[in-house]
């Protein structure tokens, strides 16, 4: 994690580029605020969206007093309420995320940083979960101290201007002890008071499986997009030999004897679980999004998320 | 492949062993990973494909075991049944007669014999010894006794076949005295028992006959032969004997060549085992070479062609100096194909040339050149006489001798004859008990034949022997007959032909095509050609002097070249021909040397992959 702390997160080039840039929901989406994107609710904007007739107790403001002149009859405009959207990134901070070569964070935290940006640039909130240690600190309501440990959250900040705070959140991060996917998202689910984009970072290499969790922020309305961030060395290993592996979150260890001639036989079963991944997904509209950590950000930021029409 | 040791196979349970302490010796290297989770994946797919995947492409354990299995099989000395029969010093007598060279088992039986011989020599332990006996017109030992089986295939591989009869009493009696003193020694003889053994060979060397050869199919000149047609005439004619030793009748042509124009074909139609013997007419008054060839499909060449060599016809000379013998001069007179001459000793004149010059009682200062017939005759430096004696009984008559042929002395008397000292140039032909009466020899390039008494003072002229042996003497000291003898000899005989000029070397070209230059020791009389292994017509040049001599087999035993299953071994022996006997060929030291090679493979294996 050194090159994390030493370069920047974003340069100012590419910034600007992602400035350009929109996260789009694929359901209209309700905010807590006003903000630039139509949502189903009626409210108070420029975009017309229909009449209806007039019931006692309505605002005299919306009534269309040029149809009462020719009708005679009282109806009121409807105008679409335009809301924000509200993108809350999940960030998997576990002991093995701190893993690769390069490191499966630093790519999770650029590409989040890059996402987070984008939705401020467009007047959205963007809050953020590491989830890692149980002993989870929230930060302060408007993120203005936010904790470094593993775990914290980033409360939903709103503005390019904010988006120092989201870049200091994520640098902030540090992998320690084990995700517990399920538990985190799930818990995180319930703080969700309304629908938005989700977009969850992890490896998903939890034993204790991940479904859940993804399952619980579906039922709470949101729109999710998982990145599935694995390093070359897991997809496929670069050594051979009789080993005592040893799991950096659990410690728990197992015996294999890996000759040079079974890294096919791995990298199928490897496959084999991303596929399975994959059509979880599928099944749930949930969109996946396969990312090694050897990738440059900048493609999976700029030509994969625009290719599957999550950015445009 | 079969085991001397089966039970030691029972070591194989210890592979096992070897294969659960390499499980147990496994050092692991320790790794810390992100996360397990996707090995368990992994391993629990291997597992449901491959229950023993951890054994699986692990060079190492199988290179173990491969070590172990090699050892095992050395344990259990396994060996491949050949033929072979051990014994401490092995003497193989290979018979390289020309009815060796039969073509029934290709290419020849000879190659077979030789094809035997090393396959015994490649049964030898490597403490036993073995040696080879070439047998030809005389035994030769192309191998001496030598234990690299090496030598012994490379000495055999090279022996050629000769054009000869074999030695093989004489072969017999080197191998026994080349064995005396050799503990658990045996003959091995590879041959197609063409030969007879005396019966008084001494048979205590155990023999083994590996006999060679499938059939019989083989005609063969026995005899050829340039002679005078009759006593009285000038004419010749060519004998030619030719036997058939097949086993079935056989038909073919007989065809004579004088210097190479064919002059008679005779078609022959000949039952099994039968003789034949044809003769012709030959105009021959120049000489040359005659040939017989028999165009017939047999097994053997070697046989079916003879040559011989043919002098001009010419009436030997014979002068007899004779004070008066009526007797003599008749027995003489009546040999017509001699042209006789008489004179008085006296007259006797040194420098003229008679084929035979016969001294009747009378001893001259020099003795012309020819032979001679002495009677009652002492040459001072011929004969040494030591006096006389009165009535000798005839107590030994040399029988077979050319000299008594159809000759009985059994009713001669002799009232005196002169007592000799035997001389080293001839045998006695008939001696009283104290002295010879009739010595016949070769003395320098002549020939003698010696009467120690005088034929008046004996009745034999008045016996019907003397004409007859007078007949056999002028016959045998004809110079032509002696010639005739040199220019035709059997092969692998000494051909010996007389010198004019004193020559220091000569030169022989064989009937194969060689040339070898010989040297000659001083003041030599005659040339002595004995590499005559090769039939056909050898040309000798000594100087000027250009000679050609013929070798022939002509060998009745050899054109008899049905293979014997067993043969006559001493006075009662038999040796029945039998297959080498079974033997085991071990390869335990081939697989003790293949497990140390792969313990090598492994132990640089294990270095590479630890470094």
């Amino acid at each position: 994690m050194p090159e994390t702390q030493n370069r920047p997160l974003l340069t100012p080039a590419f910034l600007r580029q992602l400035e350009q840039l929109q996260l789009v929901a694929r359901r209209v989406l309700k905010g807590q605020q006003h903000g630039e994107r139509r949502s189903r609710a009626r409210g108070h904007s420029v975009e017309f969206a229909d009449f209806r007739n007039y019931s006692v107790g309505d605002d005299f403001r919306y009534l269309d007093w040029n149809l009462y002149a020719r009708l005679e009859k009282l109806f009121l405009k409807l105008y679409e309420e335009e809301q924000e959207l509200r993108a809350t990134l999940f960030l998997d901070a576990s002991e093995s995320m701190g893993f690769g070569n390069p490191v499966k964070l630093d790519a999770a935290r650029r590409i989040a940083a890059a996402l987070g940006y984008i939705a401020l640039a467009n007047f959205d909130a963007v809050g953020c979960v590491a989830m890692g240690t149980p002993d989870e600190a929230a930060s302060d309501a408007d993120g203005s101290a936010p904790s470094v440990t593993s775990g914290a959250v980033l409360r939903p900040i709103r503005s390019r201007k904010m988006s120092h705070r989201l870049f200091d959140f994520l640098m902030n991060i540090h992998p320690a002890g084990g995700a517990e996917l399920n538990a985190g998202l799930r818990k995180h689910a319930l703080s969700v008071q309304r629908g938005g984009v989700a977009m969850v970072f992890s490896d998903l290499l939890e034993p204790a499986g991940f479904e859940n969790g993804l399952t619980a922020l579906q039922s709470r309305g949101c729109d999710l997009c998982v990145f599935h961030i694995l390093s070359p060395e897991e997809r496929s290993p670069d050594f051979s030999g009789d080993f005592r592996l040893v799991d950096s979150e659990t410690g728990a260890a197992e015996e294999v004897s890996f000759p040079r001639v079974r890294r096919t036989v791995y990298e199928k079963s490897v496959a084999s679980w991303c596929a399975s991944i994959r059509s979880f997904c599928r099944k749930r509209g949930i969109l996946y999004l396969p990312v090694g950590s050897e990738t440059p950000f900048e493609d999976v930021v700029l030509k994969t998320l625009r290719k599957t029409g999550a950015l445009k | 492949m079969k085991f001397l040791a089966p039970i030691m196979l029972l070591f194989a349970l210890t592979i096992p062993v070897v294969i659960a302490l390499y499980l147990l010796k496994l050092k692991r290297q320790v790794r810390v990973v992100s996360s397990t989770f996707l090995w368990r994946r992994f391993l629990l797919d291997s597992r449901a494909n491959a229950p023993f995947q951890k054994l699986r492409r692990n060079l190492l354990l199988l290179l173990q075991i491969l070590i172990l299995l090699l050892a095992v099989f050395a344990l259990a000395r396994p060996f491949f049944p050949t033929r072979a029969k051990p014994s401490a010093f092995r003497i193989v007598l290979l018979d390289a007669s020309a009815s060796m060279q039969s073509a029934d088992v290709p290419p020849s039986r000879f190659e077979a014999a030789k094809s035997q011989a090393i396959d015994l020599a490649n049964s030898l332990r490597d403490t036993d010894r073995m040696m080879v006996i070439l047998v030809g017109s005389q035994p030769s030992v192309i191998c001496p006794a030598t234990s690299s089986r090496e030598e012994l295939r490379r000495v055999i591989r090279v022996a050629q076949p000769q054009d000869t009869g074999a030695a093989m009493e004489d072969a017999w009696r080197l191998a026994v005295s080349l064995a005396r003193d050799q503990p658990d020694t045996e003959a091995h003889l590879f041959s197609d028992g063409a030969f007879t053994l005396a019966p008084d060979l001494a048979t205590h060397l155990p023999l083994k006959y590996h006999p060679v050869g499938a059939r019989a199919r083989n005609v063969g000149i026995t005899g050829l032969e340039v002679r005078r047609a009759s006593a009285s005439s000038a004419e010749t004619e060519i004998f030619l004997a030719v036997e058939n030793a097949s086993d079935t009748p056989m038909h073919f042509d007989a065809e004579l060549y004088f210097n190479d124009q064919l002059v008679a074909v005779r078609p022959l139609a000949m039952k099994p085992s039968e003789e034949q013997t044809l003769v012709a007419p030959l105009n021959n008054p120049s000489g040359g070479l005659v040939k017989a060839v028999l165009r017939a499909q047999d097994d053997l060449a070697v046989d079916n062609i003879a040559t011989v060599v043919s002098r001009p016809a010419r009436r030997p000379t014979v002068l007899l100096a004779s004070v008066g013998n009526s007797f003599l001069e008749r027995a003489l007179a009546v040999q017509r194909d001699f042209d006789l001459t008489r004179i008085a000793p006296a007259r006797l004149d040194k420098s003229q040339h008679y084929d035979i010059i016969v001294l009747d009682d009378t001893t001259p200062d020099e003795l012309p050149s020819g032979n001679l017939l002495l009677i009652r005759t002492s040459p001072k430096d011929m004969i040494e006489i030591k006096g006389s004696e009165k009535l000798p009984v005839i107590s030994d008559v040399k029988a077979g001798h050319p000299l008594t042929r159809f000759v009985q002395f059994d009713n001669v008397d002799i009232a005196q004859s002169l007592q000799a000292r035997l001389p080293d140039w001839g045998v006695p032909v008939v001696e009283s008990k104290k002295s010879p009466l009739i010595i016949a020899g070769q003395h320098g390039l002549r020939r003698i034949v010696w009467i120690g008494f005088s034929l008046l003072e004996s009745n034999w002229p008045l016996r019907l022997s003397f004409p007859i042996f007078i007949s056999n003497a002028l016959r045998w000291l004809d110079p032509a007959s002696d010639q005739d003898r040199m220019l035709q000899v059997r092969t692998g005989q000494t051909a010996r032909l007389p010198l004019s000029k004193n020559v220091t070397t000569f030169t022989v070209e064989t009937p194969d095509g060689r040339k070898l230059s010989l040297e000659l020791p001083p003041k030599a009389q005659e040339i002595a050609v004995s590499q005559t292994d090769r039939a056909g017509v050898y040309r000798v040049k000594a100087g000027e002097q250009s000679l050609q001599f013929c070798a022939n087999l002509l060998n009745a035993e050899e054109t008899r070249n049905k293979p014997r299953e067993k043969i006559e071994f001493g006075k009662y022996q038999v040796v029945e021909g039998g297959a080498l006997q079974a033997s085991n060929l071990e390869i335990w030291r081939w697989l003790a040397l293949s497990a140390f090679a792969v313990l090598l493979g492994e132990w640089w294996y294990y270095h590479r992959i630890a470094a």
